[in-house]
């Protein structure tokens, strides 16, 4: 059992609104980031208060979780794009370490589609 | 001219230039192709911002009035539109206690409030300066009064000069004259050059050429490049475009990302970085409608034209800032000899450049402001029918605050108060309208009447047209009508037989669920060979003269020969109109018969998937195979197609059944593998393109359970779950016009801007299935066994409606269906009668026959500018019961929502109409509102000067900004606004708790509430009162009975 080494990278999770879903892949695709994760109508609570899951007539209020594995040089970019964001509208970032076993997959230079 | 050294700017500052640009795109709303028009609020980023500031934002930045002009108030005014009582509501929170004694009269601020704003005191006296003051007073015969005044005013008012206006008392107004923030409009002020219009023609030449979408004979090359790749590569071969110096080096020396574009111009600028945002907002606004068409543009996933042509608002910021900063390079040397930046700018001026400071002071000083003020106080003393002269008997103290009372409520505040005194009008006269039918309906736990069939059901879209016709088709007959948003639940993206490209059919805040298309229906085999062999001949004829009309040579030779043949249609439409819309109309029927179709509910079985794809790919490769070896005379059978595609996705082996020595007809063994392996990587013949395009076919129709779920949802929400009738129809609209660019504007906008038809037919299709039936019975809806759905659609230009799918209709409900026809031709007559009073041309009380002629006429003529009214007019929406308004004539104005609060305890299905329906009634107010109040800016002028640009837009004119909102002639009558420009005006029979608890759980409908962009009421169904929702607050009776202030809802 050999290549199995473990990788540090950063993990980076970001809640928004329907509304800027695009802004956000569209800033993790110029920062060449390998590829995310979206999870639709996601519901919570936070600063705003409780926000529901079911806009079933209205995707732009709703919320969403955008996920993303990307080496540690490229948190920085990403929270400089996303700032005047979350200093307007509700949203929320987090990010964590993780480790990959296929640094290659999540570092490449050109991204998947 | 010298080098900016390149600088090195790594990705975080890009990255922050790109957050940065989104923020200062908020001003922008992004624009619809005018293919499916839809209806927006043009401010709609700035719902977080309270309608007034978000007003007076759109002044600085866009130069947009937000109210209308003071004098058009003052004449509904005068015409009763508008009562002094609703006035004095409004000035309330605006008056102090403060009175003043003049002479006899006590005069208290309220009045002197209400008669500015009634006479306009500020504009009764129209000089700007002491010259031209003098030059109005010399014709006055009051002049020795006002000289005398004058000198009485003195002591009081040459102490009071000394105050510097604060801050937060700039005029508005003049925020907007220094509206210009930026260099290349500082240097047009200053150095009288003509930069921004030099810049702003370059940019719409460049956005045409990039943008179009197969509208220009000769396309723009090199456009894969996205819009800043391609600028710079064509921009770098122009000869000195707008006469800079050098360009060729200077594009070439760019860098090669936007971003860093755009970052090296603002650095040569010298804009400090914390400017940026409203910098570049004043660049966006240059030409909102082409930024906003870029913006809507750069916002979708799935649109091909982007998907190729890459465009988006940092690249065309970095092409426009570059032009901005060689223009203002080159006019500050010359001109002044320094250098096209802030810095070198201020240290020249020796003060700040862009920002507030530097202008000119608005409030009048000094002598100026004596005599002005005595001229204000005359036109004052005159609006309270007091004598003037008793002004002279006044102490000057009196009289100075009454000036501070005019001058702290200048005309440019008026727009807000007028605003809600005129709002006021309309809310009283619908309570006024509502209240009788209050007595007559019932309470949950109250018993209801034995119930009585219904000779059928109606259920009619949201629209505001849907109103009349709704009321009309009541009178006709014994029939129940319900208001649902006219995409009836059904979230689909459609085909249409013989189209090629998909709609979709939902409110576009929404996303496509499931795909539906129209198919032939089987039985119809001949014709439906007769109708392909048409119309691809109709195809082809169109194909050959567009080719023509664009061709360089035809105008030598062909308009001899041509042109008689085109003078047909013209003296056709122009002279004969309804002959000849027969004629073409029997034309196009003998050539291209209709067929008939049906649509796809249900989900397909995986051997039609299959077999559809395949279908596909052969198509694919049948074009391939002409694209490539077209000159060769290629047998093109089934076999070899589906030979070369079982190669192409690896079923065969690499071996050809031609062999060493191929038959005449087909490709060589090397070609073939040559072939093969290009369908594999340029054609997506292979795994992964089966597996995205199986995605995609199997997302046409509907299971089960989700038919199940659709049908439930639409009839609870509506109320409609008993007491159902023999027939229920289930009524889409649509409009039609020739020569309209804005043909999509009177379309559904719940359908997105489409047609309602496949909508409706969708539901009436799934509602009649049996297995459905079965469920919603187990669920607690049973719909008899005689109950039949069948779809329709309303053209609300003719008020013509056409029953679809008539063939799937049991042969025992032929009478219902007749009498159903019946009924709605003569409602549709009716209707067209009150619908031909509201036409301006149309001499008052036509005939029934009269008016359904005019409304043909209407549809059909290419010279007509508003063929209907459409939405114009719109000012409330309604979400209750049927009970709420039958019989209530509420003139074609008001969205109607059916909604039963007896069936929805726990508030879900009022949850979803207030976040849905409501949000498209409020988008399609707002852009009925601003294009009412300034049509230049907002709207989109007069359609007599509008040119379809690129198949999504319009200019004006040859050459100008691409214009948004909608025309002069759709929402004015002549100079006067056809209607009347108000927020919308929601009422809704619920709860007000409930309504509460909804409006807490999102953020988004207490922008509109709390920030005033939708005017928020409650009928408390079991009280019978009216309530008024006060922002941030809570509840009022409108009773005006005290507060009753409930929960806080923030």
């Amino acid at each position: 059992m050999d290549g199995l080494t473990l990788h540090t990278m950063k993990e980076i999770r970001i809640i928004l609104q329907g509304e800027h879903v695009k802004f956000a892949t569209d800033l993790l695709n110029s920062i060449k980031a390998t590829g995310y994760t979206i999870i639709h109508n996601i519901s919570g609570k936070g600063h705003h208060g409780f926000h529901t899951a079911h806009p079933m007539f209205n995707e732009m209020d709703s919320l969403v979780m955008l996920m993303t594995v990307v080496p540690e040089e490229k948190v920085e970019p990403i929270l400089a794009g996303l700032k005047p964001v979350f200093d307007r509208y509700t949203g929320v970032m987090f990010v964590s370490d993780v480790a990959v076993s296929r640094v290659e997959y999540f570092s490449g230079q050109e991204g998947k589609k | 001219m010298e080098p900016v050294a390149p600088t090195a700017y790594n990705d975080t500052q890009r990255m922050r230039l790109r957050g940065v640009i989104l923020i200062a795109s908020e001003i922008i709303a992004p624009y619809w192709p005018m293919r499916t028009f839809v209806h927006h609020n043009p401010l709609h980023g700035l719902e977080d911002l309270h309608f007034e500031e978000a007003v007076r934002r759109g002044r600085w930045l866009l130069g947009g009035r937000g109210y209308l002009t003071n004098e058009l108030f003052r004449d509904y005014f005068r015409s009763g539109r508008i009562l002094p009582r609703q006035i004095d509501a409004a000035l309330g929170p605006l008056a102090g206690d403060k009175i003043v004694t003049l002479g006899a009269r006590e005069v208290g601020h309220i009045e002197v409030l209400r008669a500015h704003l009634v006479r306009g005191l500020e504009s009764s006296v129209p000089a700007s300066d002491q010259a031209a003051l003098e030059r109005w007073l010399r014709c006055r015969p009051d002049r020795s009064l006002i000289d005398a005044l004058a000198g009485h005013l003195t002591p009081a008012l040459s102490r009071a000069d000394v105050r510097e206006p604060a801050e937060g008392r700039i005029d508005p107004e003049q925020k907007a004259a220094g509206r210009s923030s930026t260099l290349s409009v500082w240097c047009d002020r200053v150095l009288g050059t003509q930069i921004t219009e030099r810049i702003d023609r370059e940019l719409i030449k460049w956005c045409e050429a990039f943008l179009d979408e197969d509208h220009a004979a000769w396309s723009m090359p090199a456009r894969e490049r996205g819009f800043y790749g391609a600028w710079k590569f064509l921009a770098g071969k122009e000869w000195s475009p707008c006469a800079i110096p050098d360009s060729r080096r200077k594009i070439a020396r760019l860098p090669l990302a936007p971003e860093d574009a755009l970052l090296e111009s603002l650095d040569a600028l010298g804009i400090p970085p914390e400017d940026w945002p409203d910098y570049l907002s004043h660049h966006l606004t240059a030409l909102p409608g082409w930024a906003g068409y870029i913006k809507w543009r750069s916002d979708q996933a799935d649109y091909e034209w982007q998907e190729v042509y890459p465009v988006d608002l940092v690249q065309y910021l970095a092409v426009r800032v570059w032009y901005e900063r060689e223009l203002v390079q080159q006019a500050c040397r010359e001109e002044l000899g320094i250098d096209g930046n802030v810095d070198a700018i201020a240290r020249h001026k020796g003060g700040a450049v862009h920002g507030m400071a530097g202008l000119e002071p608005s409030r009048p000083q000094g002598e100026f402001r004596i005599r002005l003020s005595a001229c204000r106080l005359v036109a004052l003393a005159h609006a309270l029918e007091m004598d003037p002269a008793v002004l002279m008997q006044m102490p000057p103290e009196n009289l100075k605050v009454l000036i501070d009372w005019i001058e702290a409520f200048p005309e440019s505040n008026h727009g807000p108060v007028w605003l809600k005194a005129f709002e006021a009008g309309y809310r009283e006269e619908l309570f006024r309208k509502l209240s009788p039918q209050l007595s007559g309906m019932r309470r949950i736990g109250e018993e209801s009447p034995p119930p009585v069939r219904h000779q059928a059901q109606a259920v009619f879209c949201i629209d505001v047209r849907s109103e009349s016709f709704r009321r009309n088709l009541e009178t006709v007959g014994d029939y129940e009508t319900y208001g649902f948003a006219g995409f009836f639940s059904v979230f689909i993206r459609y085909q249409a037989h013989g189209s090629r490209h998909e709609t979709d059919q939902f409110p576009v805040i929404m996303k496509a669920k499931n795909a539906v298309r129209e198919v032939p229906r089987t039985y119809h085999g001949q014709r439906l060979s007769r109708h392909r062999a048409g119309t691809r001949l109709l195809e082809t004829g169109h194909t050959i003269l567009h080719d023509l009309k664009e061709n360089v040579v035809t105008p030598y030779v062909a308009v001899e020969s041509l042109g008689w043949f085109y003078g047909l249609p013209l003296i056709g439409k122009t002279v004969f109109r309804a002959g000849y819309q027969a004629w073409t109309d029997w034309l196009r029927r003998t050539f291209v018969p209709t067929v008939a179709t049906a649509v796809t509910v249900d989900k397909l079985l995986r051997e039609e998937v299959e077999e559809m794809l395949a279908a596909e790919q052969r198509a694919v490769i049948r074009r391939a195979l002409q694209e490539r070896f077209g000159d060769r005379d290629l047998v093109l059978s089934l076999e070899r197609l589906e030979f070369l595609r079982k190669r192409a996705l690896d079923e065969w082996g690499d071996e050809s059944i031609s062999g060493r020595h191929p038959p005449k007809g087909s490709l060589t063994a090397e070609e073939e593998t040559d072939f093969v392996q290009a369908l594999r990587d340029h054609y997506r013949i292979n795994m992964g393109g089966v597996f995205t395009r199986m995605e995609r076919i199997t997302r046409i129709g509907f299971t089960p359970g989700e038919q199940v779920f659709t049908v439930e949802t639409a009839l609870r929400m509506m109320g409609m779950t008993r007491n159902f009738a023999r027939l229920v129809l289930l009524c889409g609209h649509a409009s039609t016009s020739d020569n309209n660019p804005y043909e999509a504007a009177l379309d559904c906008g719940a359908c997105g801007g489409n047609s309602g038809e496949p909508n409706a037919r969708v539901l009436a299709a799934m509602a009649n299935k049996p297995q459905v039936r079965e469920a919603l019975a187990k669920n607690g809806i049973a719909v008899p066994q005689d109950t039949y759905f069948i779809a329709g659609r309303h053209d609300t230009t003719t008020d013509d409606v056409q029953l679809l799918d008539l063939e799937d209709l049991p042969h025992t409900h032929l009478k219902d269906l007749l009498r159903l026809s019946r009924d709605l031709e003569e409602a549709g007559r009716r209707n067209s009668k009150e619908r031909c009073g509201r036409f301006p041309e149309v001499s008052s009380d036509p005939t029934r026959a009269k008016a359904v002629r005019e409304t043909r006429r209407r549809s059909g003529d290419w010279s007509e500018v508003r063929p209907e009214w459409g939405l114009s007019g719109n000012a409330a929406f309604l979400v209750g019961r049927r009970e709420l308004i039958r019989g209530v004539d509420l003139e074609g104005r008001v969205f109607l929502h059916s909604y039963d609060y007896r069936e929805d305890p726990s508030g879900r299905l009022l949850e979803i109409v207030m976040t849905g329906p409501q949000v498209v009634g409020q988008w399609i107010n707002m852009e009925h509102y601003f294009s009412t109040v300034d049509p230049e800016v907002y709207g989109s002028g007069s359609k007599i000067y509008h040119n379809v640009v690129g198949r999504f837009g319009v200019m004006s004119g040859p050459q100008s900004d691409l214009r948004t909102g909608l025309a002069w002639q759709t929402v004015m009558n002549g100079p006067r606004p056809f209607h009347e420009p108000m927020r919308l005006f929601t009422l809704i029979e619920a709860p007000r708790d409930r309504i509460t608890g909804i409006i807490r759980r999102h953020g988004f409908l207490q922008h509109l509430y709390d920030n005033e962009w939708v005017r928020l009421a409650a009928l408390d169904p079991e009280e019978k009162i009216f309530y008024d929702y006060v922002p941030k607050q809570g509840w009022r009776s409108a009773n005006g009975g005290g507060t009753s202030l409930k929960s806080n809802p923030t």
